[in-house]
């Protein structure tokens, strides 16, 4: 079952599902080969995001990893709410709701979060803000960004055996800024957070991490899960390394199980390094103009321009295998 | 809303749907629970084997991936359309049924409608896909655009007085999205649900899919839920027991029970339609 899917015959899914989240393992991770891979992540990224004006954050979440591991390099759309982007923050709130209140359904859990954000829109006064955007829009509007969200909250509600979770921390997604220079925010999406079991049954310490995905798995799904992985060991605050990662596309009904070892840390780190070294161009147009001119400034030398070292974008093939 | 695109070209469904009233909508949806059948635990696993054996002497030379979806099927099937060509120009239908169809997800999710042309136009507005159909609505006219906002209220009185109130409990969720890859990836069946019913099947079929269509019935509207009902099966492991299309131009139900013969005939029905494609390169 590990790196494949769920037997689409296991009913029902979610105890399936529940069964491999929790399910107990020895820890796959040394102490020191984390401190190792955190020293080499460390100085690659410094190098990597070197060319950064020193006010510049690249920020690396699931999006530009798999936009950049594709290949598609282009220059990112300002971001917007629409019912797309704002189910998810409505949905977690309506899931917690829910699990406080097991009578409360995803419609009932949806329609208190929405009138409770457009009630904060008082107080917020931000116009992009999702309570001010939410404030902003018609009946019509909100019925369509309710409706999302009931089917998001109902996805996750449904995915899971809430009962055998023990006390599960959802939506906690985690922001790690690494580095000392800080240039470089690592952001992980975690929709559910719990604890493995022990072999005698009672839950143990070490985390087991759920993350419901859109679409359906694509050649970058594991590096995805790995930037999830990656992002809760890294976080010093807690000091703890997860035992594995669940992908779950309820769009096809299929999950993804990682566990979380070096070599998955180690991959997910290189493809992080790409993605900077990749960002870092495009973000400071002058850079390509400095290195072309230094470039030309050494003509007689053999040091090659620092753009032409910099190594292909990790294939995708070979971060699924 | 594409479904309006050949309303014009009438055929009655083999069983001719009746007017119903909101109890007898409910009962329809419901069908009869002691139908609901234990789930075949190999059933989707053998309808995904028999797709995966077929698709595997089609896909070869394919341009991939192929996404088939219930449009793609019927035009396939009809030779009507070329399938490849998706664009298609808006039509006072296809304006209806988008915003019949943001209308029905209202009424769902929140139970009520106020304005019909207003919370329509505004639910279109805040999804940018939508925008051409803002854009056809706004440009309508004169007499055009009477016919259009007069038959899009009745339609919703139709809708407000003839659709029963469901409960929560039964998880009601609208405009549900199923991709389902094949052939690693080089196919995707996808189908967006208007409404599906019941929470996930834990040994016994459980779920309900639901389309509202705005035109007139067709013998394809049976078709498109049943190739919704084989996505269901393939992506949940268990097949729904109940599909239900009601027709907001009538108040009208058609419903039927999902059994092992539906399905297989919707198998039949997907590889008749991409083999076709792939001869038609």
């Amino acid at each position: 079952m590990v790196g494949t899917s769920i037997p689409s015959t296991a009913l029902p899914k979610a105890a399936s599902l529940t069964e491999v989240l929790l399910a107990p393992s020895p820890p796959l991770v040394e102490l020191s080969e984390l401190h190792r891979l955190r020293h080499t992540f460390e100085c690659e990224l410094q190098m990597a995001a070197g060319p950064l004006d020193p006010k510049d954050r690249v920020r690396v979440d699931t999006y530009r990893l798999r936009n950049s591991m594709t290949g598609k390099n282009e220059a990112d759309s300002p971001f917007r709410w629409t019912p797309w982007t704002a189910r998810r923050p409505i949905g977690v709130e309506s899931v917690r709701a829910c699990l406080s209140n097991p009578r409360l359904t995803p419609v009932q859990a949806t329609h208190e979060a929405i009138a409770r954000l457009i009630r904060r829109a008082d107080d917020e006064r931000r116009p992009d803000s999702l309570s001010g955007w939410l404030a902003g829009l018609a009946i019509g509007g909100r019925a369509v960004v309710q409706a999302e969200a009931v089917v998001w909250t109902t996805q996750l509600l449904t995915a899971l055996d809430w009962t055998k979770l023990g006390r599960p921390a959802v939506g906690g997604d985690r922001s790690v800024v690494v580095g000392s220079s800080g240039h470089v925010l690592l952001r992980g999406r975690i929709e559910v957070l719990a604890r493995a079991l022990s072999g005698d049954g009672s839950f143990g310490p070490q985390p087991v991490l759920f993350s419901m995905m859109t679409g359906r798995p694509g050649p970058t799904a594991r590096a995805e899960l790995g930037l999830t992985a990656l992002t809760v060991t890294l976080d010093d605050r807690h000091s703890e390394i997860p035992l594995r990662v669940i992908g779950w596309w309820p769009q096809c009904g299929r999950a993804l199980v990682v566990p979380v070892d070096v070599a998955l840390l180690s991959r997910t780190c290189e493809a992080v390094v790409a993605t900077v070294r990749a960002t870092a161009p495009t973000r400071r147009p002058r850079f390509a103009e400095m290195a072309t001119r230094e470039s030309a400034e050494r003509k007689t030398t053999r040091t090659a321009p620092r753009t032409a070292r910099k190594p292909p974008i990790i294939s995708a093939e070979r971060v699924a295998s | 809303m594409a479904d309006q695109m050949i309303a014009e070209d009438l055929r009655q469904p083999s069983t001719r749907p009746v007017p119903t009233t909101g109890a007898d909508v409910l009962a329809s949806i419901r069908g009869t629970s002691s139908h609901r059948p234990r789930v075949d635990p190999g059933l989707s696993g053998g309808l995904r084997d028999w797709l995966e054996d077929g698709l595997c002497s089609l896909t070869a030379g394919l341009v991939t991936p192929l996404v088939v979806s219930k449009q793609t099927l019927r035009d396939t099937l009809s030779d009507r359309v070329d399938p490849r060509n998706t664009k298609a120009t808006i039509t006072d239908s296809m304006a209806l049924g988008a915003v019949m169809d943001a209308l029905f997800r209202q009424l769902v999710t929140t139970g009520h409608i106020d304005d019909p042309v207003k919370d329509g136009i505004d639910a279109l507005r805040v999804d940018p896909r939508r925008s051409e159909v803002v854009d056809f609505v706004h440009g309508l006219a004169g007499q055009q655009l009477v016919d259009f906002q007069n038959e899009l209220n009745a339609q919703a009185r139709i809708l407000l007085t003839r659709w029963p109130r469901l409960s929560p409990a039964w998880l009601p969720r609208t405009q549900e999205r199923i991709a389902v890859p094949l052939a690693g990836g080089d196919v995707v069946l996808v189908g967006v649900v208007d409404l599906i019913v019941g929470a996930p099947s834990s040994g016994r079929a459980s779920v309900g899919l639901i389309e509202l269509k705005s035109g007139r019935a067709r013998v394809e509207d049976r078709e498109d839920l049943r190739f919704y009902a084989l996505l269901e099966t393939l992506r949940g492991g268990a097949a729904p027991f109940r599909l239900a299309t009601f027709y907001s131009r009538t108040g009208e139900v058609d419903a039927e029970d999902v059994d092992d013969e539906l399905l297989t005939s919707s198998v039949r029905r997907v590889l008749t339609a991409i083999g076709r494609m792939v001869e038609e390169g």
